[in-house]
């Protein structure tokens, strides 16, 4: 109906809520969600938020990247713009949150919609983004699709795991439960890139 | 009262043990908050969590209750419809999709009322009443009851509209079209506060033993606050605020391009997302603020107050003084009436005599940090100490190289009178033939404080010494403003004067030159047919070129087509009737050099003529006056024509 996202809010909801709603598309889903996962033995409470809106207001956005654990970057294996601006969100990502260490914060990236059908889709190849990922500092690669539930356990899971081993550097919250807040960064400018 | 029972159930049982007699329980938990401040910082600092959380949970479902926040929303619109219905009013899919959009809106509404006021009453409420809470947080606190209050109100409109058009919602666009302006104010006190009071929470946690530390971490624990921080809630209202235009941009896309909605749904978006880039542009102010605050405090021997509102940092950056053994050469350039520009570079030939302090003081390369204002500009160097922070709060927006250098001022703050990128360096050493190019990393400005110092300046790479030229040139006007005296000639008035009548040039013209002459006695004079002199000797002639003809055609100053390329500057075009002083003594650089009150008049070779012996006897003298009026010489054209364009303007505010 109207130019589709990279698909970031069903990726989450897919793994929070085990669901893919093609029917309605919630313009911004939730806020964040929350998930307990199991790291190494140890239950953490991850914080997903959804940055769904905020690209065109990037000076604004600074509040929201700072203090995260990992960034999470979207793109449509589709559609090839979306795949080119990886770069861009990486490096302003970087720029935005300035973490401790930039060259070792975590990154995963998500060429998300692998399920669509052969014949029409892989605009991006498989080894364009692997080249991007091993460039960028060996960032974790996953082709997933928030439809079919492919690989979006293993990439969150990932996700969890590099979080906490960035999380544990800083040590905030020894006494409680470590709450891990994952940025849903998303690699798609166009404003309507949350509509997935 | 089964509510009760039920918390205390949760709290956990090695608690117990700090709860204190039975009265108190009850006192706090029947009183209001704000009656009882004295107590209330009194549970904060002796952490006494049974009573303040039994206040919270008290509070709170009187909030749920009075709001009818309670009861869960089914998920979508189509959930909260009865389906015979839905099926009766057949809604083609976009008419659906915009159903739902509307019931996204306000069901996620609800849920971010409910999440504000979940962080007021567990973090902020109590943590008001406590008299040491660093005020960032205090304010961001305000802010937070008033977005409350503001986001309650359209919650109430929003459900209002939606039952009162049950099942289908016609607009929501003039709802929140009223709300956009205080949405703006409410949001942009937000913004500005945010960083500071997020600072202030991370040092806290952080922190064992710090009381608001310990208060919050106690404040986490809570059920209700679903293991989140502090931090995590603050961020709701930036993360909303933006989901806004999301929602507007799908509201009007799924109207049909005709429908009178889309058009108020497509207005509401922009005006939304007006607000938004104000509330940006309110924060980054904010920031520069901060950071210019923080700035002022790391410069050695700053005397002025370096914090002026108003004041932005341009550019900044290292810049390397190129030592004076290092003469330059000097592109010159000529813009004919056309506007094209040729260049004629030409070597300093009598670079020895130019061993003055024109383009550096000093004969070691220095490196500099030069912080670039709109309104002046600060050469500094980076001290070796750097500063020591207390805490480990890590600061994410400063000038300078990095958070903690500290600097030592190199010269007083100035302003610009000039740039000159046209630095020229030879390309081949062969003497006959040489020939020479723009120097890609060198370039040349004017700064004056009580003189006009030139500085020779080499960047780093091509692109900095591009973007310090812009920069620098962007700032020109700011920096040097011409007197109020001075006739605009880039004011419609100025140009009408001259194309409509020739009376009022006659007018207009010579007063303004006049009055050049009454307030720098010295430095221009004008005779009788309204031609310009200068003082000692040396008569100025209206130019033919650009001007009127002769010395008896008094003077219509008017700009060119060359000079009005550059709106807001006035160039004087004078005809030196005899240019050897002003020529020799500056070569075909710029005049500048030769106005920067340095020793010039050495530089001179003794052959000056007759009619230009006195100035030449008190050159320095001239200059120093005329330093005051001219900010620049724009170009020369060689000796032969003896044109200057010399921008009028004052360094002195």
């Amino acid at each position: 109906m109207r130019d589709s996202g990279v698909g970031k809010t069903s990726l989450m909801n897919q793994y929070v809520n085990k669901k893919f709603s093609s029917a309605y598309k919630a313009t911004i889903g939730a806020d964040f969600l929350t998930k307990e996962v199991m790291v190494d033995d140890k239950l953490v409470t991850m914080q997903i938020w959804d940055t769904a809106g905020q690209e065109r207001f990037q000076s604004l956005g600074v509040a929201f990247y700072r203090g995260a654990d990992c960034c999470v970057l979207v793109y449509d294996v589709n559609n090839n713009k979306s795949y080119e601006s990886l770069g861009q969100w990486h490096d302003e990502f970087l720029v935005q949150a300035s973490p401790r260490d930039p060259d070792n914060f975590p990154f995963v990236v998500l060429g998300n919609k692998v399920d669509v059908d052969e014949s029409k889709r892989m605009q991006v190849s498989q080894k364009r983004a692997m080249a991007f990922c091993q460039a960028k500092g060996n960032i974790p690669y996953f082709e997933t699709s928030a439809k079919e539930a492919i690989n979006v356990e293993q990439a969150f899971q990932t996700i969890a795991k590099n979080a906490l081993q960035q999380e544990t550097d800083v040590e905030l919250y020894s006494d409680f439960n470590d709450p891990i807040r994952i940025d849903n960064d998303h690699s798609n400018k166009d404003f309507n890139g949350c509509a997935c | 009262m089964a509510v009760f029972t039920h918390q205390q159930a949760i709290m956990a049982p090695s608690e117990s043990a700090l709860l204190p007699p039975a009265p108190p329980i009850n006192n706090a938990a029947t009183s209001s908050a704000s009656s009882r401040p004295f107590h209330r910082q009194q549970s904060i600092l002796e952490n006494d969590p049974m009573i303040s959380y039994q206040a919270f949970r008290q509070a709170y479902n009187q909030f749920l209750d009075t709001h009818q926040m309670r009861q869960e929303w089914p998920r979508s619109w189509k959930d909260s419809v009865d389906p015979v219905y839905c099926d009766l009013i057949c809604l083609n899919a976009s008419q659906l999709q915009f159903q739902e959009l509307l019931y996204e809106v306000t069901h996620t509404e609800k849920t971010y009322v409910d999440d504000l006021v979940l962080a007021y009453k567990i973090f902020a409420k109590d943590g008001l009443a406590w008299d040491p809470l660093p005020t960032p947080l205090r304010l961001i606190f305000d802010n937070l009851v008033q977005i409350i209050k503001l986001h309650l109100g359209l919650l109430q409109e929003l459900r209002q509209r939606q039952q009162e058009e049950h099942p289908t919602v016609h607009t929501i666009a003039d709802i929140f079209l009223q709300y956009v302006p205080r949405f703006l104010s409410y949001y942009s006190a937000y913004f500005v506060n945010f960083e500071q009071a997020n600072d202030v929470v991370v040092h806290a946690m952080s922190s064992k033993s710090d009381p608001l530390g310990v208060y919050l971490k106690t404040r986490c624990g809570w059920p209700e606050c679903r293991n989140l921080t502090l931090q995590s809630f603050l961020l709701k209202p930036v993360q909303r605020l933006m989901k806004y235009p999301l929602f507007f941009k799908g509201l009007s896309d799924s109207l049909p391009t005709r429908d009178p909605r889309r058009l108020a749904h497509l207005r509401t978006l922009h005006e939304l997302e007006l607000a938004i880039r104000q509330i940006e542009k309110d924060k980054k102010e904010h920031e520069d603020h901060r950071k210019l605050e923080d700035l002022a405090g790391r410069i050695d021997g700053m005397k002025t107050c370096l914090n002026e509102p108003g004041r932005r940092l341009i550019h900044e950056g290292y810049l390397t003084m190129v030592p004076k053994t290092q003469a330059p050469m000097i592109r010159s350039v000529t813009t004919d009436a056309l506007g094209s520009q040729q260049y004629t570079y030409a070597a300093f030939t009598n670079a020895t005599l130019r061993k003055s302090h024109t383009f550096s003081w000093s004969s070691q390369t220095k490196q500099l940090y030069v912080f670039l204002f709109n309104d002046m500009i600060l050469c500094t160097k980076v001290r070796s100490k750097s500063r020591t922070m207390e805490g480990d709060v890590k600061r994410a927006y400063f000038y300078g190289p990095s958070a903690n250098s500290l600097f030592k001022m190199v010269q007083d703050p100035g302003q610009l009178t000039f740039v000159d990128r046209s630095v020229a360096r030879a390309t081949s050493n062969d003497a006959t033939g040489a020939s020479f190019e723009e120097h890609p990393l060198q370039f040349i400005c004017s700064i004056a404080t009580k003189h006009i110092t030139n500085y020779h300046f080499e960047a780093t790479t091509t692109e900095e010494k591009k973007q310090w030229c812009a920069a620098m040139s962007s700032v020109l006007e700011s920096h040097v403003q011409r007197p109020e005296w001075w006739h605009d000639p880039s004011s419609p008035t100025f140009h009408r004067s001259f194309s409509r009548s020739s009376h009022q040039q006659k007018a207009n013209i010579p007063m303004s030159i006049r009055s050049l002459a009454l307030h720098h006695p010295l430095g221009i004079a004008t005779d009788r047919n309204g031609s310009l002199r200068l003082d000692g000797g040396m008569d100025v002639d209206m130019d033919n070129d650009i001007f009127s003809t002769a010395s008896a055609m008094p003077s219509a100053i008017f700009p060119s087509s060359a000079n009005t390329q550059e709106p807001g500057l006035f160039r004087l075009p004078l005809r030196v009737t005899n240019a050897s002083s002003i020529a020799s003594s500056s070569s075909s650089s710029s005049l500048t050099d030769s106005l920067s009150s340095d020793n010039s008049a050495q530089s001179q070779p003794d052959k000056q003529s007759a009619s230009t012996s006195s100035a030449a006897n008190h050159p320095r003298h001239r200059f120093d006056r005329m330093e005051k009026w001219v900010r620049g010489i724009q170009q020369s054209r060689g000796l032969d024509a003896g044109q200057w364009s010399i921008r009028i303007g004052t360094a002195f505010r």
